[in-house]
């Protein structure tokens, strides 16, 4: 029965005046929420449409310049937007898969009978409550050259490890993996509660049928997690798409630009260029291109799985 | 012959079970241990005196025990406020969105006026709309109403994102309207069915929610960073970033830091673990 | 009155700004005016410094780079009219003058200088310093890379190299970061002294083997004062770094470029703005007369910070020749500036010259990810893109 059913049936023969009462209520309970959203969530973002098609001076915003779409089409020969889009994609590909498989694993394997599981869920959690600046800073001196650990007992081994956040190679892998450490924990709890939802007399009748462990996970697991892989999917998708604080705390960018990703190129084009209405029309872009992907990724998922 | 095939049959299959065990402990556990290493790099080199912390042959246990890093931070910084500021802004944000998102989740889902369905739609579509994507808008709109370094700077933005009102109209959607209905028989106000019957019964799903709001802001990054210019007005994960800054090369200033800006939410963390893990799997589930 | 001041000094002159501003605050010299001193981090400085001016938080009082002071001249308080004098070094109050108007009251100049350690040259039996050539230095880095295990030379103590050495090694080969024309400044390194200057400091990392090539954040800067590299080329205020070091070191001019045709040395100085035009016009007074007391009646910014006082009488007095640092640093930058062998940053508009970003391409060279030839060009790219 829907809301709107049980309200209709609640409400019985009541009288006409009652509506308008609920009416006013109604609009009384959502006013300071309503208030904060239009003011802080909608408006900007009708002010910065507008803001995008103007050479917008930020000290006296009354003598900027209209100049249509100009922002939007500087970006097609904008090797600085189409780098960091190239960046950001890299970053995407190389988190967002390593994130959800391996946090499926872990899931997994904590989902079996295994002693102390609640300990491994709080440990393999707990990352995730850091903020992106602690994150960053420990693993600055892990991956430190001269005196980091990483690259002491790599040289142990006698191989010489490379400057990871200085190398063309290695900063991103190495950004990509301190992510995975950082943010794996809240998909891996996602999937970990969505396996323990799927009902235990599935697997004892694929047993009964002869199904080994990976039909089983093929034919069961796989199917009836996928709303709850979907959704990691997608939140990963998103957190991927906007990373700012890993590259601006650990490489400034660099070496080069090879880690200056789009929300970073957005800030400086705003903050160090300052040229407000181009950083506008960037963040729109950005905003298109993260709506495009997300559905994609919806399709792409309905046609595997339905 | 044939009982005997079916014995070992059934030894093989406790082996292969047993072994199979073995493994998955050993690989959870190892992994276990690979995630704890960051921590254990971060309170050891916090420790360690600036020799030790810059020496190639990395140490886990420092030789000499010095709280000298604690100490500079305390006193040469400002860690202190900005651990209060962080604190003000996380705590105000958390109760102004349960606040707030439970008023319209209220009235949306307990109430029947028109509208109510677009509005819903609209604040679900804002879904859509990243964080960044409003933050030159939104810097302009802070800075014309004066409140650059503000703490409402922080806190009022981010009451306005979509995520509780989102969370609580599902929550809310299941309580059973029986509750409601006698209780208007009783001539309950609609404000005291919202104050003594809908959250009374929803307390666990505000506290998940507080708790996540609570963790969230604590750690926001790219907006304070815009808009909290003054050293003094910094929150931690801000603060700590520009203590590295500071002072050039020492590790274990750093780590210190890192530990002070960690430890609160850790014990947050250790106190109501399931609540937290439960807050987070609410947001898979719906 | 309270006047808030912002400043992004770290380490040694920090330390010694923050003295004088408490003498300031001790003394209180103007009568009741106190200084409110508020330090915002190198990296996001100037960033804070515009996003503050543009939502009307910017202080009364700022330090600001001479490099820098065209980015924020058209905003800037010109103060010419208010100064009670103006006795300071003519080539930096230049620098404060664009369009015809003093806007910044000068503080200091801040050349670079080749620092080395004394224990390791002795070792490595080095004895000829202060050197007066390239070649005298090159024999000694390889004497050092050849007869010791320390490493010869870590250019710059922050990135391995930065525009400190760079500039100083384009200017000494007579050529220029930026040529401004007709139709604006243009990036021009791409060819003769700035190609020349990024295949020098490539091979300091490749085939001369002085260092390596890594351009971690303060590498040299830690192994330098741990004691393991030689020489270092830096600014003024390293001595404040040095202080505390277990070794012999010392201070002798750049003569770090090989076929240099002149010698120069890459210099800026601190100058101070009032960044918020609507303060009222008593409190722009009283600024000023802080800003004048703040680089007039500052005999530690020289002797203990280390920098060249700007203004005449400071520089020129006593105290300063009878400064424990004169004969190890100062007399050498004294020298270099009266012989006018200081190469300042061109004051660009629209670009924000030591942002990192603007300076990976040279990283690159160093760290040997591309060719010296390509980096300059896609530094050439980069700096003409945003000039």
């Amino acid at each position: 029965m829907s809301t709107k059913d049980q309200l209709s049936s609640l409400k019985g023969g009541f009288l006409e005046q009652r509506s308008n009462k609920e009416l006013i209520e109604g609009i009384l309970f959502s006013l300071p929420y309503l208030a904060t959203f239009s003011l802080f969530l909608l408006y900007p973002l009708l002010k910065g449409g507008y803001m995008s098609l103007f050479e917008w001076n930020p000290f006296f915003p009354s003598e900027s310049e209209f100049i249509g779409v100009q922002n939007y089409a500087r970006m097609m020969s904008d090797g600085a937007f189409w780098n960091s889009l190239g960046n950001t994609l890299y970053f995407v590909v190389l988190t967002v898969p390593m994130i959800v498989i391996f946090s499926l694993g872990l899931a997994l394997g904590v989902n079996r009978d295994i002693k102390g599981r609640g300990v491994l869920r709080a440990v393999f959690f707990s990352p995730y409550i850091l903020t992106v600046s602690v994150a960053a800073l420990i693993w600055i001196e892990l991956y430190a050259t001269g005196y980091g650990p990483i690259n002491s007992y790599l040289s142990l081994t006698g191989i010489n490890p490379p400057a990871w956040l200085q190398s063309y190679t290695w900063a991103m892998p190495a950004i990509a993996f301190m992510t995975m450490w950082w943010i794996s924990g809240f998909s891996f709890v996602i999937l970990l509660s969505a396996r323990q939802s799927v009902p235990e007399y599935l697997y004892e009748a694929a047993k009964l049928d002869g199904a080994g462990s990976w039909r089983a996970f093929r034919d069961i697991t796989l199917p009836q997690m996928r709303h709850a892989i979907f959704f990691v999917v997608i939140i990963n998708l998103v957190w991927s798409f906007q990373i700012f604080g890993q590259p601006y705390i650990m490489t400034h960018g660099g070496p080069g630009k090879e880690t200056e990703t789009l929300v970073m190129y957005l800030y400086n084009v705003a903050f160090n260029q300052r040229n407000f209405g181009y950083a506008a029309a960037l963040g729109y872009v950005l905003t298109g291109i993260l709506v495009v992907v997300s559905f994609a990724n919806y399709y792409l998922f309905r046609g595997n799985n339905e | 012959m044939s009982e005997k095939t079916e014995s070992s049959y059934g030894v093989t299959a406790l082996t292969e079970e047993t072994i199979r065990s073995i493994t998955i402990h050993a690989v959870m556990y190892g992994t276990a241990f690979l995630f704890l290493i960051p921590y254990a790099w971060m309170i050891s080199s916090s420790l360690k005196t600036s020799q030790e912390a810059l020496s190639p042959n990395p140490s886990w246990i420092p030789h000499t025990i010095t709280f000298e890093w604690y100490i500079r931070l305390l006193t040469e910084t400002f860690i202190v406020q900005w651990l209060i500021n962080t604190l003000i802004i996380a705590l105000s944000t958390t109760v102004l969105v349960l606040v707030v998102d439970s008023m319209i989740a209220f009235a949306i889902t307990r109430l029947d006026w028109p509208g109510q369905r677009y509005i819903l739609g609209i604040i679900i579509a804002s879904f859509m709309v990243p964080g960044f994507v409003n933050i030159i808008p939104l810097f302009t709109l802070i800075s014309d109403l004066g409140l650059i370094n503000n703490y409402l700077a922080v806190v009022l933005p981010f009451a306005a994102g979509p995520i509780g009102v989102f969370l609580l109209v599902q929550f809310f959607k299941e309580i059973p309207y029986e509750l409601q209905e006698a209780a208007q028989l009783d001539g309950f106000s609609t404000f005291r069915i919202y104050l003594q019957i809908i959250l009374p019964l929803s307390k666990s799903v505000l506290t998940a929610l507080g708790l996540f709001i609570f963790v969230w802001s604590w750690n926001q990054f790219l907006w304070p960073l815009i808009v909290l210019q003054q050293e003094k007005a910094y929150t931690l994960p801000i603060g700590i970033v520009t203590v590295r800054n500071t002072y050039t090369y020492q590790p274990a200033l750093v780590m210190a830091s890192a530990m002070i800006a960690s430890v609160p939410l850790f014990l947050v963390f250790l106190a109501v673990q399931d609540k937290l893990i439960s807050a987070v799997e609410m947001q898979g589930v719906t | 009155m309270e006047i808030s001041y912002w400043t992004l000094l770290t380490g040694g002159d920090g330390e010694i700004m923050v003295k004088l501003i408490k003498r300031f605050n001790d003394e209180q010299p103007l009568g009741d005016v106190t200084i409110s001193r508020q330090r915002v981090p190198w990296d996001e400085y100037y960033n804070r410094l515009f996003t503050a001016m543009t939502s009307n938080e910017a202080p009364n009082l700022a330090i600001c780079h001479g490099a820098y002071l065209r980015r924020f001249s058209d905003l800037v308080v010109p103060i010419g009219d208010l100064m009670s004098n103006t006795n300071y070094v003519k080539q930096i109050l230049d620098a404060c003058t664009i369009d015809d108007e003093i806007r910044a009251v000068p503080m200091d100049s801040h050349p670079v200088g080749l620092y080395y350690n004394e224990d390791i040259l002795k070792e490595a039996g080095v004895t000829n310093t202060p050197f007066d050539d390239f070649s005298q230095f090159e024999e000694a880095c390889n004497k050092i890379r050849d007869e010791t295990d320390y490493t010869p030379f870590g250019p710059s103590p922050n990135t391995g190299v930065e525009h400190r050495q760079y500039l100083t090694s384009i200017a000494s080969l007579g050529g220029k970061l930026v040529e401004t024309g007709g139709d604006g400044p243009k990036a021009v390194f791409d060819q003769g002294p700035g190609l020349e200057a990024a295949e020098y400091y490539a091979s300091v990392s490749g085939e001369r083997k002085w260092d390596i090539p890594d351009t971690s954040e303060d590498r040299v800067n830690r192994e330098f004062l741990a004691g393991n590299i030689g020489f270092m080329v830096h600014g003024t205020w390293t001595v404040n770094r040095l202080r505390d070091v277990d070794f012999n070191w010392n201070m002798m001019k750049p003569y770090v470029t090989p076929n240099a045709t002149q010698l120069r040395t890459a210099a800026d100085s601190h100058t101070l703005i009032l960044p918020d035009p609507k303060m009222s016009d008593e409190r722009i007074k009283t600024t000023v007369k802080v800003a004048e007391w703040l680089t007039q009646n500052n005999p530690e910014w020289g002797a203990e910070a280390g920098h060249l006082p700007a203004y005449i009488p400071t520089l020129e007095s006593d105290d300063l020749r009878n400064a424990e640092i004169w004969d190890v640093t100062l007399k050498d930058f004294m020298e270099m500036a009266q012989n006018g062998q200081l190469a300042y940053y061109p004051q660009l508009e629209n670009f924000d010259i030591y942002d990192q970003t603007n300076w990976t391409w040279l990283l690159d060279a160093y760290a040997h990810n591309v060719s010296p030839k390509e980096a300059v060009s896609n530094g050439v790219q980069t700096w003409n893109s945003n000039l």
